[in-house]
């Protein structure tokens, strides 16, 4: 190890001090890339810093940032979530535990419209909360199947969080949104059926809804989920439906599901300028502060490389005994553990670029490498003490204390392990998607370029072998 | 006597790790520390390490890297006449005339002067030229003529672009990654990217399948080896001229291995059933005429542009003449041995 | 969200401060919000722009050749210049794990001394150093190259520096507010939380 690469270290070490202490992680991230690069390689540092700088403000991926946040805002706004909620509540009521069903259902459909985790958490613990309280369901399970359910959106396409991945680990987009949604319907999945199967048992945790909740007539409940889903369904195929099929690039397709969203609100007669116009400024902040911090984060991470750090930390991974498996589990575990005290961007942006040498180097597909990362970083935001599902839940459900709420979302972490533990097992939860629309678009090839081959070109083909 | 510790300088390169141009790099390092005894050490880091691809030649001008490996290409934007110090059709020149022009044409000193005033950029640029010559790309349909080009959507880059464009092509220019998803999808019906080789890899074969060769905008990509200023005046004079001999060295040694790959890249193609034809003469000679047109107004604009031309110019009018009167036709002994195995008919 | 929580000078507080330090927080935070709310259109902007790429790509088979370099531009543009905005609305992250224990005048002390120590100094250098390369740009007639759009470069440079002086000014105001809460033991105003 050299001085330089000692250098960087320390400057790892004083990075993970700083923002314990709680200052401002972009800032500190580029004032200490500054004071150590500037011992390290002198005033050079400054230009480093500026380059990389430009270089992100001029990556075309991350246009897709702003829109697909803008969509997530309008979507909040356009209360598509009440109704679906209203919908399902009404589908399911006769059910034990219906209305846990009922929460990471709707999480899970609107995780496809928009995702952002505050407000599905927020909206479902201000409709969800206080009919499970009436209804004396179990705080604890309550509790967590909201603050669990409401981070499904991070995972389901269209994520803002896979978008930043996605350059970060040199894969497309496109690839990542397929892969991740596998897992995210597998967990969703095994979210209704742990709650279902604890009510049945128990049917003291999740007795169905009171009768006189109920709605009248079943065809009005249809009615009602037809309506509700069809503006997902318009968004899903405009949006995702344009990315995956290859139409457009994760960008345009963002713009155009912003501007889907602004049209369905049109459509539900909710529309008003000044929400619109909330909205942009609200995604503004939003993309302002990510965009930052990848600023800060490239500036330091260059550094870091600059230094030779980065490069002897790959090597010395890649040179343990462990098997492949192993080191990817060392990782994975390393990630889970950052995911306590640090929030998914903090981690997207400074750790990962850091690990992901070692998982290529290893011989990793990094579609599924990304995949299986964003469903640990999902736990990020269920891991106490930063926890920013229970923030946001104990925020509109005041009855439920923090303890409780911790609580409950522990089960639900125990869950998000086993998943994770399965994908890394069966990588075809997170690859099959992925590779069954490669196998479709080169069939689609084949059918377009029919190659025949003229026999005076084949003939004059064979020369001397390689 | 202790020897001397040796110099540790930092480079990257604007290319991937597999690259034709990274492995240019990395031999030309490997060169330099062979050829100095150790004394000269060179990191070869690939695109991304440390900044990115387009900020190569800054970031060497500052000295936050020592060394770059970047095509002009990429800063295109600073100034027209990287242009003709890369490419474009150069007055009949080949790869090989333009890499001349360079080295006895007085290139070398207007390369100087390109970057001390013009572009303002810190550092000793050496020539690196790759990759000739490029084909005019692919084709979803056949191209009989120019009227057939008018109107496509076509994928092509620098000054391909800007002479289609003027002729009534409807030009795109989107990064490689893109080509093959974007002509899958139809968003363009024709792309061009470099040869055989570096289009077999792309995957353009998958979508498109009459191929066009040559092209007249590209007879030779010019990359340039950077050194930064401070760095290289650092640097005693065997230094020097070692840097500058290992970068003919390994740019001519890994041409040869190019051009061979690419010759069995071709024939791969061609036997996949891939249909390669000759570019029609009206549509190269339309394109020659138009972009005389456009150099004239870059050459009015931009006095550095007039000065580079007119230097090429001189240089190539007292080589390309010569060479076509003095050189046997490449296609005289070249079809006596082998006319059955051309794979291109002209049209 | 309310814009202007801290546009008045919290009720019941003896004015122990002199009247020109709410007056100044009151101004750099309309000029913040005023400024930032200009820079979000360029949400719409970007939401109209590539619509209509994609319209015209598809509908009319005429691909624009400004939409592709102008977005990437326009939203690297907007994110610099937004982070003042950003800094107004409590948007810069912080990782919570001891903050939230801290009292209300450490947090003061803590944040005062970042701004002071980290956050000055590299804005500062921030501006001189792009400032630089803007001006390089200018003087060198520098254009676009990732299309044939040719736009000239230097406004997209100069929006680092830009970006940074918006990012100074709101700062004086966020000391100030530091202060504030080092004086009486509680924040100026509260900022919510963002997520994304
Ligand atoms: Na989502
Ligand atoms: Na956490």
């Amino acid at each position: 190890m050299t001085g330089l690469e000692l250098l960087g270290l320390l400057m790892l070490l004083v990075m993970l001090g700083a923002i314990f202490i709680g200052l401002p992680i972009s800032f500190t991230l580029l004032f200490l890339a500054g004071v150590f690069g500037y011992i390290g390689m002198g005033e050079r540092v400054l230009s480093l810093a500026y380059l990389q700088t430009i270089g992100i403000m001029k990556q075309d991926e991350l246009v897709a940032v702003p829109m697909f946040i803008l969509m997530g805002f309008i979507c909040d706004e356009a209360g598509l979530m009440e109704r679906l909620f209203r919908a399902f509540r009404d589908l399911f009521a006769p059910l034990k535990g219906a209305l846990y069903v009922v929460v990471i259902v709707t999480a899970t459909l609107f995780g496809i419209a928009a995702g952002t985790v505050g407000a599905t958490v927020a909206l479902l613990g201000i409709m969800a909360g206080p009919m499970m309280i009436r209804a004396g369901y179990d705080v604890r399970m309550s509790a967590g199947a909201i603050a669990a359910g409401g981070t499904l959106g991070i995972l389901i396409p269209p994520s803002v969080m896979l978008v930043v991945m996605a350059p970060v680990l040199d894969i497309s987009i496109i690839d990542l949104y397929a892969a991740a949604f596998g897992p995210g319907f597998l967990l969703s999945a095994m979210f209704i059926a742990y709650t279902l199967i604890r009510c049945h048992f128990n049917p003291q945790l999740g007795p169905p809804v009171p009768v006189e909740e109920r709605p009248e007539s079943m065809r009005i409940v249809l009615w009602e989920c037809l309506v509700g889903l069809v503006p997902v369904t318009v968004l899903t195929v405009v949006t995702l439906g344009a990315i995956l099929a290859g139409i457009t690039t994760a960008a345009e397709a963002a713009a155009l599901g912003a501007l889907g969203a602004i049209l369905l609100v049109i459509g539900y007669g909710r529309f008003t300028w000044d929400g619109l116009l909330k909205a942009c400024y609200s995604t503004m902040a939003t993309t302002s502060m990510v965009l930052l911090l990848a600023v800060a984060s490239n500036v330091f991470g260059a550094v870091f490389a600059w230094l030779g750090t980065a490069t002897w930390m790959t090597n010395a991974l890649l040179a343990s005994p462990l098997p492949a498996w192993g080191t990817m589990t060392l990782l994975l575990t390393l990630i889970f553990l950052l995911g306590w005290p640090f929030e998914w961007p903090a981690i997207v942006f400074i750790f990962l670029p850091m690990l992901a040498p070692v998982a290529k180097g290893l011989g990793y597909d990094m579609v599924w490498f990304g995949c299986i990362v964003a469903v640990v970083l999902q736990t990020a935001f269920l891991s106490p003490p930063v926890a920013m599902s229970a923030y946001y839940l104990k925020q509109v459900v005041k009855e439920w204390n923090l303890r409780l709420i911790y609580r409950g979302m522990a089960d639900f972490m125990v869950i998000q392990v086993i998943c994770v533990a399965l994908v890394l097992i069966f990588p075809a939860i997170a690859m099959w998607f992925p590779g069954w629309l490669q196998a479709r678009r080169d069939a689609e090839r084949r059918a377009q370029i029919e190659y025949v081959m003229p026999p005076k070109v084949a003939a004059a083909a064979v020369v001397g072998g390689k | 006597q202790t020897p001397p510790k040796p110099i540790l300088l930092k480079g990257q390169s604007t290319h991937p790790a597999s690259a034709n141009f990274h492995l240019i790099f990395k031999l030309w390092a490997e060169t330099v520390e062979k050829m100095s005894g150790g004394r000269l050490k060179i990191e070869t880091l690939p695109a991304g390490a440390i900044v990115p691809p387009f900020e190569v030649f800054d970031a060497t001008s500052k000295n936050v890297l020592d060394v770059g490996m970047a095509p002009f290409g990429y800063i295109l934007g600073r100034n027209t006449a990287t242009i003709p110090m890369s490419h474009g059709p150069l007055f009949g020149m080949d790869g090989q005339d333009y890499w001349a022009w360079y080295y006895d044409g007085g290139g070398m000193k207007l390369l100087e002067e390109f970057y001390r005033d013009v572009l303002k950029l810190n550092v000793v640029g050496f020539p690196i030229p790759t990759d000739y010559p490029q084909g005019m790309g692919w084709f979803k349909k056949e191209i009989n003529s120019l009227a057939d080009l008018k109107g496509l959507k076509y994928r092509i880059y620098g000054i391909g672009a800007e002479t289609y464009g003027r002729l009534g092509v409807s030009v795109v220019t989107i990064p490689g990654g893109e080509i093959v998803p974007a002509m899958e999808r139809g968003v363009i019906e024709g792309a061009e990217w470099i040869n055989c080789e570096e289009d077999k890899k792309l995957g353009l074969h998958q979508v498109a399948k009459h191929y066009y060769t040559p092209g007249m905008h590209e007879p030779v990509t010019g990359g340039q080896l950077i050194i930064n200023g401070e760095v290289w005046k650092k640097l005693t004079p065997d230094l020097q001229e070692i840097i500058k001999v290992a970068s003919v060295y390994a740019t001519t040694q890994r041409n040869f291995s190019f051009n061979r790959e690419t010759a069995h890249a071709c024939q791969d193609l061609i036997k996949m059933g891939v249909q390669m034809h000759r570019t029609p003469d009206e549509i190269l000679k339309n394109f020659l005429d138009e972009w005389e047109k456009i150099q004239g107004e870059y050459a009015t604009k931009n006095p550095f542009y007039k000065k580079v031309i007119d230097s090429q110019k001189t240089y190539a009018e007292q080589i390309v003449p010569f060479k076509l009167s003095w050189f046997p036709p490449y296609n005289f002994a070249g079809e006596y041995y082998w006319k059955d195995k051309v794979y291109l008919q002209k049209k | 969200m309310s814009a202007d929580t801290g546009a008045s000078q919290p009720a019941g507080v003896a004015n122990e401060f002199p009247h020109a330090f709410y007056a100044i927080i009151r101004a750099i935070d309309r000029f913040s919000d005023v400024t930032g709310k200009l820079i979000a259109l360029t949400m719409l902007f970007l939401v109209v722009t590539i619509s209509y790429e994609v319209v015209m790509r598809y509908g009319f088979n005429a691909p624009t050749v400004w939409v592709y370099e102008s977005s990437f531009m326009a939203n690297g543009a907007a994110f610099m210049l937004g982070c003042g905005y950003a800094l107004y609305k409590g948007a810069h992250v912080r990782t919570d794990i001891y903050w939230e224990n801290y009292s209300e005048r450490t947090k003061g002390i803590v944040d005062m001394v970042s701004y002071i120590l980290l956050f000055y100094p590299v804005m500062i250098t921030f501006m001189l150093i792009s400032f630089d390369n803007a001006w390089h740009s200018w003087d060198t007639g520098e254009r676009s190259q990732e299309s044939v759009w040719r736009v000239i470069m230097w406004p997209f440079r100069a929006t680092i520096p830009l970006a940074a002086v918006l990012l100074m000014i709101q700062g004086v105001s966020e000391v100030l507010k530091c202060w504030y809460q080092i004086q009486f033991g509680r924040e100026f105003e509260h900022k919510e939380k963002i997520e994304i």
